[in-house]
């Protein structure tokens, strides 16, 4: 790796403002290629709201750039042209299709996805579909999901469903990811499958912003960390240094308690 | 429960296939020995499973709700009848069918930003706006008393004249339009199509391109209504404005929510069972109007998944029941 | 000139009419978010429940005992229709109160056969000079019902127990109900509202043309137009779209082509909603009245 990498996800005083709440008051951050970022901070204080402005799904000012490309804020898809993929906190598939057929979903290849393909050109439409199967089953035995494979969404498990969800995002080879509270309602094991996929994902150079409040999981994968409140980046460095910084302690006294962590 | 949808494969194709022969061996039948009146009906419901076809892609499987049914098939029907004056038949056909999925491309392309709510009104009022159009474009539709004789389409392969045969070329068109319908059904644009109608916002983060898919599911549409409208002309012989109502739009809709969605079945069971339903119910006269909203009402609280779905359902549990004890069961459970 | 008077009132006052139907069709929807298609035949049945009741007592009894007649017609549609289907995507309820209204339709043809009648006004006949110009009595009245009644549904939003929490519905339904806001009991109320507006509407539209069966798609058609550009949380736009497109109608029928009567609230809405694909309301207005 000579020529220097572009940062997967830059963001430069990103503003949001809707009901007559600014939900984002100026929040900047860097998502270097191949690492891990974590971001977190107490409910309410915008990390979610950042993912959707980056998505565009909600209007927003400012200055954001993925893989080193200006990208359009206020309009949904662009970011995803770019090679930047999100999931949700509460994992959603639709509960007519199949895992692998939610999988295939993401896919990027588009060639024989159209009406005039399904009719006309079949041969052309199958090989494709071929190729999409592969990956999707590819994509699910790597997050451990194969179990879901040929269930359809509406019996699936909640685990099965985050499981699902992360292989539609990665089957779609994204460069950068934003994972929105992955660990929810995982168990110990789970969680440890989780790091360890983060963790690859960073070394083929995936640039990963992952929203999450399971602070054990922060500070294994993350290389830096950021703590929004109210709308605003409270402080940001290495996960150690950030947990011992007084008015992080401060937002998160009360939290740390009932997590227990 | 395992997906109802083969996506690929011979199960599938074998399925359809075999469907298909039946149904034209039906037609057949229905051809060689009907009288008059029950060949008047077989075409009529011909006509009604390519609409409900149509029907289905653009609502059961995009989400899209659009009343603009009998605008779109008295375009078709009518742009046949003009075409035909200059044209053979065949060729008229395919004219009228391009020309309406180009107007229902123009729809939906001029409301693409309207949300689907308000779509489907607009769409209601576009409609009514063709038809309104067209009872005062006289050329076109001959006004108040209509247009006629209207050449069959025939392919060169029956009678123009013989109601017998211009029907079964009808039933073939129907059938073309099953096969069509089926393809599209079990393809992958129809599984996009679902992310698009239930998972719209995953859908757009994924990279899908929403409108494309949108207006491709309308295009579809079109050209089926327009079809539709063809087929409608060249069984009719004589077709005027009038037969082209909101009521015909009500009609899709019940056949629609009657059969089910997920599988080309759902719409040819809606209209083999709608279709006869006016000259059933001709003996209770007054009362029919009431008899489809009431049926409506009903197959929408009680049916939401339609007839298909009372049968995955049955399915399900019939499997549920037959299974030995002991048995490892590898799918995973019933709803 | 001399057109334009008579016709500007014409298009009040069928405006104002079609602002009463209008109003129970948002009233219903922010109180449910239901869509209720079933509204214009409402309108309908008022007039021929009219028609039955006013040959058999005087005209006002007659009015009254219709608003109650539609008042319970429009909760039985909350009984049978929406409630059954709560958890249902919106537009499958949209779609069930499609078949309400062929219901309702063929039922009137039963009831009265498919052939106009008359109905006679219970609010005066004839017109009346009014700056020199001949003015149906009816339409004044109509007019000036229909300032009144919005007048008091205005204050029923603005200053009673129950209009705030259907306003509170309309804005966060999950929240208001968790605050413990009456969702059931307000929509069987709401619908019944609507049912009893569109009663008035019945009684005043029915004598000035021939009422059929069938008029009420029409009339849920060119209610939707006001509804569509006025948005469907915002009583005062809907009725400030239903006049505009009344005297629109009447002015372009008047003055171009009797034709395309029909089509021209479709053609002026349907421009607007191309310029502006939300509507003309601005959400903040949702939050007013």
């Amino acid at each position: 790796m000579n020529a220097p990498e572009v940062d997967a996800l830059e963001v430069k005083d990103v503003k949001v403002h809707f009901g007559g709440v600014y939900a984002l008051k100026g929040v900047s951050l860097t998502v270097p290629s191949g690492m891990c970022v974590g971001l977190t901070g107490p409910n309410g204080s915008g990390k979610s709201t950042l993912v959707n402005a980056v998505t565009g799904v909600v209007d927003a000012a400012g200055e954001v750039r993925a893989q080193g490309t200006p990208l359009q804020l206020s309009r949904p898809g662009r970011a995803a042209r770019l090679g930047l993929r999100r999931t949700y906190q509460t994992p959603r598939v639709h509960p007519k299709l199949t895992g692998i057929e939610n999988v295939c979903t993401g896919h990027r290849l588009m060639a024989g996805r159209s009406a005039s393909a399904a009719v006309f050109r079949r041969m052309r439409a199958g090989a494709a579909e071929r190729d999409r199967r592969r990956d999707a089953e590819a994509a699910l035995d790597r997050v451990g999901g194969s179990a879901a494979a040929d269930v359809t969404g509406a019996v699936m498990t909640y685990g099965q469903r985050r499981l699902v969800e992360l292989a539609r995002v990665l089957v779609a080879e994204p460069r950068v990811l934003l994972l929105d509270e992955p660990s929810a309602g995982l168990n110990d094991t789970e969680v440890t499958a989780l790091r360890t996929l983060i963790a690859d994902l960073a070394a083929e150079g995936v640039g990963v912003l992952l929203i999450d409040h399971r602070i054990s999981l922060l500070n294994e994968v993350c290389d830096r960390l950021v703590v929004l409140e109210e709308g605003l980046k409270l402080h940001e460095g290495e996960p150690a240094d950030v947990w011992r910084h007084d008015r992080v302690r401060a937002a998160y006294i009360g939290e740390l308690d009932d997590a227990g962590n | 429960m395992t997906s109802t949808r083969a996506s690929t494969g011979t199960r599938a194709n074998t399925a359809l296939g075999s469907g298909l022969v039946c149904y034209l061996v039906v037609g057949y039948v229905i051809a060689a020995g009907g009288d008059g009146y029950l060949l008047t009906v077989a075409s009529l419901a011909a006509v009604n499973v390519v609409l409900a076809v149509g029907f289905s892609i653009v609502y059961a499987q995009s989400g899209q709700f659009s009343f603009a049914t009998a605008g779109l098939a008295a375009a078709g029907a009518f742009g046949y009848a003009w075409f035909a004056k200059h044209m053979p038949a065949e060729i008229a056909l395919v004219a009228a069918v391009a020309a309406t999925t180009v107007l229902g491309l123009a729809i939906r392309l001029a409301t693409i930003r309207l949300s689907r709510l308000y779509f489907a009104i607009a769409s209601v009022a576009v409609g009514g706006l063709i038809t309104i159009v067209l009872v005062n474009w006289e050329s076109l539709s001959g006004g108040a008393s209509g247009v006629g004789p209207v050449p069959a389409v025939t392919f060169g392969m029956v009678d123009g004249e013989e109601l017998a045969g211009v029907f079964l070329i009808a039933w073939l068109l129907s059938a073309v339009a099953v096969a069509a319908g089926s393809l599209l059904y079990r393809s992958a644009w129809a599984r996009d199509l679902l992310v698009v109608k239930d998972l719209r916002h995953i859908g757009q983060n994924d990279g899908l391109p929403i409108r494309r898919l949108e207006l491709e599911a309308y295009a579809v549409h079109a050209a089926f209504t327009g079809l539709a409208g063809v087929m409608l002309a060249s069984t009719g012989t004589f077709i005027s404005i009038a037969s082209f109502d909101i009521s015909m739009a009500l009609q899709v809709l019940i056949m629609v929510v009657l059969g089910g969605s997920g599988r080309v079945l759902g719409p040819v069971i809606g209209a083999a069972v709608i279709t006869p339903l006016p000259e059933i119910l001709h003996g209770a006269g007054k009362w029919s109007g009431m008899v489809y909203g009431i049926t409506l009402l009903i197959v929408l609280v009680a049916l939401p998944d339609g007839v298909l779905g009372l049968w995955d359902r049955f399915r399900a549990w019939a499997r549920a029941r037959l299974v030995r004890p002991g048995t490892v069961r590898v799918e995973g459970g019933s709803p | 000139m001399d057109r334009f008077i008579p016709l500007l009132f014409a298009g009040f006052s069928t405006g104002a009419v079609y602002a009463l139907v209008a109003s129970g069709i948002v009233l219903v929807h922010k109180a449910s978010g239901a869509v209720n298609f079933a509204q214009g035949d409402l309108l309908t049945l008022g007039a021929f429940v009219y028609l039955a009741f006013t040959g058999a007592m005087p005209p006002m009894a007659a009015v009254g005992l219709t608003i109650v007649v539609l008042f319970l017609a429009g909760g039985a549609i909350e009984r049978i229709v929406f409630v059954p289907l709560r958890d249902q995507p919106r537009l499958t309820v949209a779609v069930a109160t499609f078949g309400i209204a062929l219901a309702i339709q063929a039922g009137l043809t039963v009831w009265q056969g498919s052939d106009p009648q008359s109905v006679p006004s219970a609010f005066g006949h004839g017109s009346v000079d009014v700056f020199g110009t001949p003015l149906p009595v009816l339409s004044l009245w109509t007019i000036l019902i229909t300032a009144i009644v919005f007048a008091g549904m205005y204050a029923l939003f603005q200053f009673t127990q129950i209009g705030r929490m259907v306003r509170a519905l309309a804005a966060d339904r999950e929240v208001a109900v968790l605050y413990g806001v009456p969702a059931s009991g307000l929509n069987f109320l709401t619908f019944g509202l609507s049912g009893a507006l569109a009663a008035l509407g019945g009684v005043l539209l029915g004598p000035s043309i021939a009422i059929s069966p069938m008029m009420g798609f029409s009339i849920v058609l060119f209610v939707f137009a006001a509804v569509t550009i006025g948005g469907f949380d915002s009583m005062g736009g809907v009725a400030a779209s239903a006049v505009v497109l009344g005297v629109a109608q009447q002015l372009l029928t008047g003055y171009v082509s009797s034709a395309y009567t029909n089509a021209y609230p479709f053609l002026v809405m349907l421009a607007l909603l191309l310029v502006r694909p939300t509507g003309l309301a601005r959400p903040i207005a949702a939050e007013r009245f």
